[in-house]
């Protein structure tokens, strides 16, 4: 059984890679260009909370050296053969994906009511909106000031905010690219 | 939630709003449906995902307490049994509303943004 935490550039793979779900150690599957994340297991890992932090673990720690594609918890495969299945079917549909997602970030913002200010859209590449909490994906190097905007529109506004990230692009992942089981 | 993840803004007020929803996760969305049947599956999803948080926070601090060494055996094996008979409540609660661990799981995830991980080593998985 191999869980899936993400997809990258096998040349933007971090040089040292944490222990993932129940403390296996994340391993390299390696097709091509593209590399996925991967840790084996004996057994369906428990998909439980300490899970969902274990495979953001491994999450956070690729997306230090490269762009992610992240895997939703519990994308499980038969083997190592079936993930390069994976990778090789659909290349150019992920490579399209990290070259759109490369240096951008999915930053969370919610709103104790109502929604988030409007403006804030203006400062991301993209936006996905949803009821209580939009995520908007922006570009690393505009992180403080999408987050000093979120800050002055909180003071003004006199509706709590609270902006959570940097998270891998996981509203930003086209359909194609999430990864189903 | 790790505090890590929280860019700008106060948590606090989040613990009354509806607490699952609210952070993506590496978890599929959970969605109710507006079908009688499926909505109170969906309610008793969410109920028992947060009782098996709260289990999950007590068997976590209890096996620090044990550990700590603070506590006679006697003591020890109260609170694990204790423990044990929570889980298997949870269990039959989980029956009844007709809830698999599946169904569970992506909301387990969601929640897990909204409580510290603390010392995972320890925690004992139930399953």
């Amino acid at each position: 059984m191999i869980h899936l935490y993400g997809i990258m550039r096998s040349g933007e793979l971090p040089d040292d890679l944490p222990r993932g779900i129940g403390g296996a150690l994340a391993e390299p599957v390696v097709q091509g260009g593209l590399v996925a994340l991967t840790s084996e297991h004996d057994a369906p890992p428990v998909l439980d909370v300490v899970a969902a932090e274990e495979h953001e673990q491994v999450l956070d720690v690729a997306m230090v050296s490269g762009t992610v594609l992240p895997a939703r918890l519990g994308t499980e495969f038969e083997s190592g053969q079936r993930v390069r299945s994976l990778l090789r079917a659909r290349y150019s549909e992920f490579l399209g994906d990290l070259r759109r997602l490369a240096g951008k970030v999915e930053i969370v913002v919610h709103a104790e009511r109502g929604a988030p200010p409007a403006g804030l859209t203006s400062l991301a590449c993209d936006c996905l909106l949803r009821a209580g909490a939009p995520a908007y994906l922006v570009e690393k190097p505009r992180l403080d000031e999408f987050v000093a905007a979120v800050a002055q529109a909180d003071a003004a506004s006199g509706t709590r905010l609270l902006v959570t990230g940097p998270w891998p692009p996981y509203s930003f992942v086209t359909d194609a690219a999430q990864v189903a089981r | 939630m790790t505090t890590k993840r929280i860019l700008y803004g106060d948590v606090g007020w989040l613990r009354e709003a509806a607490l699952p929803n609210l952070v993506p996760r590496s978890s599929r969305p959970m969605r109710i449906a507006a079908d009688a049947d499926q909505l109170s599956q969906g309610l008793g999803r969410l109920v028992l995902a947060i009782l098996e948080v709260v289990r999950q926070l007590l068997e976590r601090q209890s096996v620090r307490r044990m550990e700590s060494g603070s506590l006679s055996e006697e003591e020890v094996e109260r609170l694990g049994r204790a423990l044990q008979l929570l889980a298997q409540q949870l269990r039959e609660l989980q029956d009844v509303f007709a809830v698999s661990d599946a169904d569970m799981r992506p909301v387990l995830a969601q929640i897990g943004d909204l409580v510290g991980r603390g010392d995972a080593a320890t925690v004992s998985r139930r399953r």
